[in-house]
């Protein structure tokens, strides 16, 4: 018997009962959606992330902390078991310890080989921007120095980079032109802008790593620190970020902090070091050096593995629900498969009179239950990519506006996935029917009424 | 030639034994048409079950041509139905959604034949039962007979060697019977193929060559032509 015929006969078999079909391929169609919508959404999502993730990230870099471990891991670790003893080596019940870095330590890694430049970052807390001949203030809620070769992966829309050396220029963020109520970037460029940065009198108070402003108090001295825009980002999720050279950093982080020693060996806030590699795939080496040294490295492919990583199992997780939605739905087309083969016994006995082998007796319904599958997946496919690209479209007009490059609807190979699972679960299904159909006894089938 | 040895099957119904086949012996010569006859039950059905290669023999053997039956695979048994082969059913068992032609071409998909052979040599089937004008007809739109007829076509379009009927005319009217037995007398003498028509019907017990009376499974009468009085008395 030709393959084609079997799928023609398969095919007319399958529209006998039409609603039964109908409704079988409908229960399939819920699970095929599932996977369907999974596999448009999540990898837009994940390209949407990793190039913000690449934005402010360099191949080249190597994030150091102080400490080995994450401060604080020993709280998750002791959850739930009995309190340990105390020994003389701990410094209170749990490890709280940030650490800070001191001069000698910056040393140590710069005299690592495969290390081109270590960078300290810093974040001075700023309370909000002016524009030049503008009262309007504006919130600006990530202020900080990075070093340059990081921020060359940032795309500009406009002007040009802040280098590592340079001083009283900033690179603003997209979004600001909004703020500022401006259309063309390049009518910013040149432009003066004040950051205003309050001085508070504890010390710790306003610092930490995020620099987000504090309330302020009433005896606090404040100060506006001058800027010329040199280049205004792309848009990216950090709306709000200025980026400021080394030094201005430096000074304002001072004056907020009412404290000359910053960046010194009496500063206890040293928390981050940017190590800038000579080459990437340096990277394992240098950063099992760093951790040598009593540090915790983190290397580009670390944190890209952690993103990776998480995508991995959001898909997973809801891919499952889909694949679960399907394996109900197979035993939809078990119980459809299994009357067709009662309804239909006659018939068998007949095609086997007329020399039907039970191997194309088998075929005819297994391949029945595949064309459920196939026709389940394509409306699956059409019908979760429908909702994703109908997600994408009143998503941007509403609650994702500002994420131009997320794309919710996104077609690749991966669709096809929904269709390929819908079909393997259906021809799953329909081989318990087919075998029974080819076992049939013909005189007991033919006898059937 | 056909050539049953010592055939026996034994059936249990609710702890009772049924001999449908009891020793049961005989040959038949290429191109015979052999009604067999006798009351329900007798056995009849099942030998043409065995002969068309339905059904197993508990003991006993039956060759074909060449070819022993119980020695057969199922792919082989498959082939042997397909290609030496016709069934004719009393029930005509045509595909309700299939039009005349597509029931006359199903045992040529199951050969692999292509379509456009296919529909020839159905075409070329329906035309030697008188249905040339009927190809795109499905069985509602037929009657008992033409039905018949369709299954006929079916049963000869892969010019099998033996034809199997199993009470061809029980479900037709004298008249449309009789064309069948007509038709079937007429495929004997122009394809020269041999036929074995379980029946109840006189008509066509009387237009075999040879009648085969079975009770309890075995032969108890094998009158070769024109003896029809001595078996008319003992059909029910």
């Amino acid at each position: 018997m030709k393959i084609g015929d079997i799928i023609k006969i398969s095919f007319q078999n399958l529209f006998r009962q039409k609603l039964r079909t109908l409704l079988t391929i409908f229960s399939i169609v819920i699970g095929a959606t599932l996977i369907s919508i999974v596999y448009a959404v999540i990898p837009g999502f994940e390209k949407f992330f990793d190039m913000q993730f690449n934005t402010l990230n360099s191949d080249r870099l190597i994030e150091v902390y102080p400490t080995k471990d994450r401060p604080g891991m020993d709280i998750l670790s002791g959850l739930g078991k009995a309190p340990e003893e105390y020994t003389d080596e701990d410094q209170g019940s749990f490890d709280w310890e940030f650490g800070s870095f001191k001069d000698h330590d910056i040393d140590n890694m710069k005299a690592i080989d495969g290390v081109a430049n270590v960078y300290e970052s810093l974040f001075p807390s700023v309370d909000y921007v002016k524009l030049e001949e503008s009262e309007q203030r504006i919130k600006a809620g990530f202020v900080f120095y990075y070093p340059n070769f990081v921020l060359k992966n940032l795309d500009l829309v406009a002007g040009d980079y802040v280098n590592d050396d340079d001083q009283g220029k900033v690179v603003i963020a997209n979004q600001f032109m909004e703020s500022f109520g401006v259309d063309d970037p390049d009518e910013l460029i040149g432009k003066k802008i004040y950051l205003h940065v309050t001085q508070t009198s504890l010390p710790q108070a306003a610092s930490g790593m995020m620099g987000f402003s504090t309330s302020t108090p009433q005896d606090a001295e404040d100060k506006y620190f001058e800027f010329e825009i040199v280049g205004i980002s792309e848009k990216t999720i950090l709306s709000s970020v200025i980026f400021v050279p080394y030094q201005d950093a430096l000074e304002m982080t001072k004056f907020a902090k009412d404290n000359d020693k910053i960046m010194t060996d009496e500063d206890t806030d040293r928390g981050y070091v940017a190590v800038e590699l000579t080459d990437p795939s340096l990277a394992g080496q240098v950063k099992a050096d760093i951790e040598e040294l009593g540090f915790m490295a983190r290397s580009y492919e670390d944190n890209k593995d952690v993103m990776d990583d998480m995508f991995g199992v959001i898909t997973i997780i809801f891919s499952s629900f889909g694949i679960l939605a399907m394996a109900v739905s197979s035993l939809g087309i078990l119980n459809t498969l299994i009357m067709a083969v009662y309804e239909r016994t006659r018939e068998i006995g007949v095609m086997k009179a007329i020399g039907a082998t039970r191997r194309s007796i088998a075929l005819l319904f297994t391949i029945e239950a595949s064309l459920i599958g196939f026709f389940g997946g394509i409306l699956g496919i059409g019908l979760g990519f429908g909702i994703s690209e109908i997600l994408n479209i009143w998503g941007h007009k509403t609650i994702l506006s500002t994420f131009e490059t997320l794309d919710l609807s996104n077609v690749s190979p991966l669709l096809l996935l929904g269709l390929v699972i819908s079909v393997g679960v259906s021809t799953i299904a329909g081989i318990y029917p087919a075998l029974r159909a080819s076992r049939l006894d013909p005189v007991d089938a033919l006898r059937y009424e | 030639m056909i050539s049953i040895k010592e055939a026996y099957k034994i059936y249990r119904l609710g702890g009772e034994e049924i001999r449908a086949l009891d020793g049961v012996s005989f040959d038949v010569q290429d191109g015979e048409l052999i009604a067999i006859i006798g009351p329900s039950g007798s056995g009849k059905s099942t030998l043409l079950h065995m002969i068309g290669g339905l059904d197993t023999l508990d003991k006993g053997e039956i060759n074909v041509g060449e070819q022993n039956l119980g020695k057969l695979k199922d792919k082989e048994l498959a082939r042997y139905r397909n290609s030496t082969i016709g069934f004719i059913f009393q029930q005509f068992n045509l595909q309700p959604k299939y039009s005349a032609l597509e029931n006359v071409e199903l045992p040529l998909i199951f050969s692999g034949i292509a379509k456009k052979e296919r529909q020839e040599r159905a075409k070329d089937a329906l035309r030697k039962v008188g249905l040339e004008q009927r190809l795109s007809h499905k069985p509602t739109e037929l009657s008992g007979g033409q039905q018949q007829r369709v299954c006929i076509a079916r049963a000869i379009v892969n010019s099998p060697n033996i034809i199997l009927a199993d009470e061809p005319t029980g479900n037709l009217d004298s008249k449309s019977g009789e064309k069948i037995i007509e038709l079937l007398r007429s495929l004997k003498e122009n394809m020269g193929v041999t036929i074995i028509v379980v029946t109840h019907d006189d008509r066509i017990a009387h237009k075999a060559d040879r009648i085969l009376r079975i009770l309890d499974g075995k032969i108890v009468e094998d009158v070769r032509n024109g003896k029809g009085d001595i078996v008319k008395e003992h059909t029910d």
